[in-house]
């Protein structure tokens, strides 16, 4: 071996990797207190949904012996009209709703992360025919896109998932795009194309993993609004029915009881206020360690 | 003067020369507008290389010089067909580029970038991106690519330790060490340099370009050289074309243009250098003014609008051709058989040489 020209050029590496980057961008989330809160709620969101039938303590569909009760010891967010303890069907409530949220979005950020990648790759044509057909849809509000999808599939919780996943597509599709371009003048790009790689290579192996830092926070905020958006549908009718312990459906069974019995409304509510700000609250906190630009 | 004939880059390609015959690139301006269109007017655009005649030969080295702006970027990207031409072509081996197979083009012809902060994709480790330029031409086992990688790695000064480092820890030499591996991997017969120290400190830069050095002389590349600084074009090149908005103003031999630069434009770049030999002591005659819109050229020689020695109602209306002076080939009007031309060479009065 010739005698490197650069003074030992092993010895002044620091001992990094993977592993310390992602210990540095764990302490920005907990430097960042909101971010902090958001990441605390959502793990115990999380765990409640993971051990949903450990903390439950009745059967969902199970009748106590009473009927609209307020909290209790026995049961801490109270009894609803048909007998069923609030607590366990709230606690169900969390898992349908994280799984409806991530399902939903999960939509979105496959088929719009696939449409902004094309159409911020190639440009011209290609990009005009997908952001116009995708300004279209963007005109579509959700609750819209829902009543058609019910019209012909009829109301359900799987009908309400793909009306709202379809309609975020969209705004996935513009979040890649303009990540896409802005990668896609960088000189590795051109360097990539200069070894000959293909255009799909390029995509998957250069573009993709750097702009991955905007697709996670969009995915977080979007989680939250998603939630949102299935408990909205489900509180009209159009999304989950019940008995289904939906905290949108609940809202929608309480509303009836609503001056006369105000707990049964109360919970759910709460649990949909703090799951879609603590999915905020994240989004935020992972958009400041990610953003270089947020970084002293 | 005319026994440097021998030098100049006039002669017939040989084969496996890399060369551009009478390349252009333009690049349509946005904006403008639908009218101008419907009109049926031509649409304006960027006339970033025009015209452009250049080989590279197998074990030699050229240089490319000029202002931003001139060209030299957009020649480069086109030699490796990154950058379509509207005009000319490229052939390799005096086959034209556009009938080879791209990756067999590209197996033969590698490009280093200017700035190795920006050359390398930050989500890649080092050994992935050298290794990278096999995988894509479908070559060895991926303990063949691995071994050749660290055999590459350590032809460019790093140590396989460098191989599992992400770009974020290497320096700018580093990197750029790198950048080099990952074209030369390939074992191409040619190599494009654009500007590939300018983003560099100087204390690295000698490094890299000896290096190059090195590995131009060792695998007898044949190399284009990319830069702004005319000191390294001496000290690395065998040839020089100097290009000044697009066009080539003067090429050949570097130490015959080194030595007595005739075009005016190569004349006031040597003397904007500061530390060259041939101007040390002398008051320098900077260039006055901007270099001209691409979109809206000057008429005629586009150097005229800056040209201490324009001849009036010549170099404003008529595009000098390119003629062999001296050894060397010269666009400008200062060497035609025309009245009132005077080059530099003679004496005042004299004919011009021919």
């Amino acid at each position: 071996m010739s005698i490197p020209l650069n003074a030992a050029p092993g010895a002044e590496l620091p001992k990094s990797g993977r592993l310390s980057r992602l210990r540095a961008g764990l302490a920005l989330v907990v430097e960042n207190r909101s971010a902090l809160v958001g990441l605390v709620c959502v793990s115990l969101l999380l765990l409640v949904a993971l051990f949903a039938p450990l903390i439950a303590p009745y059967e969902v569909d199970a009748f106590t012996d009473g009927v609209l009760e307020g909290p209790s010891w026995m049961h801490p967010f109270g009894i609803d009209q048909i007998g069923r303890d609030v607590f366990s069907r709230v606690v169900e409530g969390t898992r349908i709703s994280l799984a409806v949220g991530l399902l939903a979005v999960t939509i979105s950020l496959v088929a719009g992360t696939i449409i902004g990648l094309l159409a911020g790759y190639y440009g011209g044509m290609v990009d005009s025919v997908l952001m116009r057909a995708m300004d279209i849809v963007l005109a579509l509000p959700y609750v819209l896109m829902a009543v058609l999808i019910a019209a012909i599939l009829g109301p359900s919780l799987q009908n309400g998932i793909i009306a709202i996943g379809l309609v975020r597509i969209p705004r996935f599709a513009r979040v890649v795009r303009g990540a896409t371009m802005s990668v896609a003048q960088l000189q590795y790009v051109e360097a990539a194309r200069s070894i000959g790689a293909s255009d799909f290579r390029i995509i998957l192996h250069e573009i993709l993993p750097n702009i991955l830092g905007p697709l996670i926070v969009y995915f977080t905020l979007s989680l939250g609004d998603a939630i949102l958006a299935a408990a909205v549908l489900s509180f009209l009718g159009l999304g989950a029915q019940p008995p289904m312990p939906e905290w949108g459906a609940m809202l929608n069974e309480a509303q009836r009881y609503l001056t006369t019995h105000p707990f049964l409304s109360v919970f759910p509510g709460i649990f949909i206020f703090v799951t879609v700000l603590s999915f905020n609250l994240l989004g935020d906190g992972l958009r400041d360690v990610l953003d270089p630009k947020s970084r002293r | 003067m005319n026994d440097m004939s021998d030098k100049t880059p006039r002669a017939a390609q040989a084969d496996g020369d890399l060369a551009v015959t009478g390349l252009s690139v333009s690049f349509p301006v946005r904006g403008g507008g639908l009218l101008p269109f419907l009109r049926g007017k031509e649409r304006a655009a960027v006339r970033a290389v025009q015209d452009v005649t250049l080989a590279v030969r197998r074990g030699e080295m050229v240089g490319v010089a000029g202002e931003s702006g001139s060209g030299k970027s957009t020649l480069a990207r086109a030699f490796v067909q990154l950058q379509a031409p509207t005009g000319g072509r490229v052939t390799l081996g005096g086959q034209p580029v556009s009938s080879l197979d791209p990756l067999a083009f590209r197996e033969q012809v590698q490009m280093v970038f200017q700035d190795p902060y920006n050359s390398l994709n930050p989500r890649r480790k080092v050994g992935t991106i050298i290794t990278d330029s096999l995988v894509v031409h479908k070559r060895g086992t991926p303990a063949e690519r691995r071994a050749q990688a660290l055999e590459m790695l350590d032809r460019v000064h790093l140590t396989p330790a460098h191989f599992d480092r992400y770009p974020h820890e290497l320096s700018g030499g580093q990197r750029q060490r790198v950048a080099i591996a990952r074209a030369l991997i390939l074992n191409p017969k040619f190599l494009i340099l654009d500007e590939p120290t300018s983003a560099l400190d100087v204390s690295v830069q000698a490094k890299v370009i000896d290096l190059i050095q090195e590995l131009e002389r060792d695998l007898n590349l044949g190399s284009l050289f990319i830069t702004h600084d005319l000191n390294l074009i001496g000290y690395l090149t065998d040839r020089v074309a100097v290009m000044y908005m697009g066009r080539i103003v003067e090429s050949g031999a570097v130490e015959t243009i080194w030595a007595n630069p005739l075009h005016p434009y190569t004349r006031a770049l040597m003397e904007a250098t500061p530390s060259h030999k041939s101007v040390r002591g002398k008051t320098r005659a900077l260039l006055k003014g901007e270099i001209p819109s691409n979109v809206n050229l000057p008429r005629g020689c586009a150097f005229h609008t800056r040209c201490p020695r324009r001849i009036p109602g010549i170099c404003d209306t008529a595009l000098p051709l390119p003629q062999t002076v001296e050894g060397r080939t010269v666009a400008c009007h200062l060497y035609n058989d025309l009245p009132g031309a005077a080059p530099f060479a003679a004496g005042p009065g004299e004919e011009p040489a021919a």
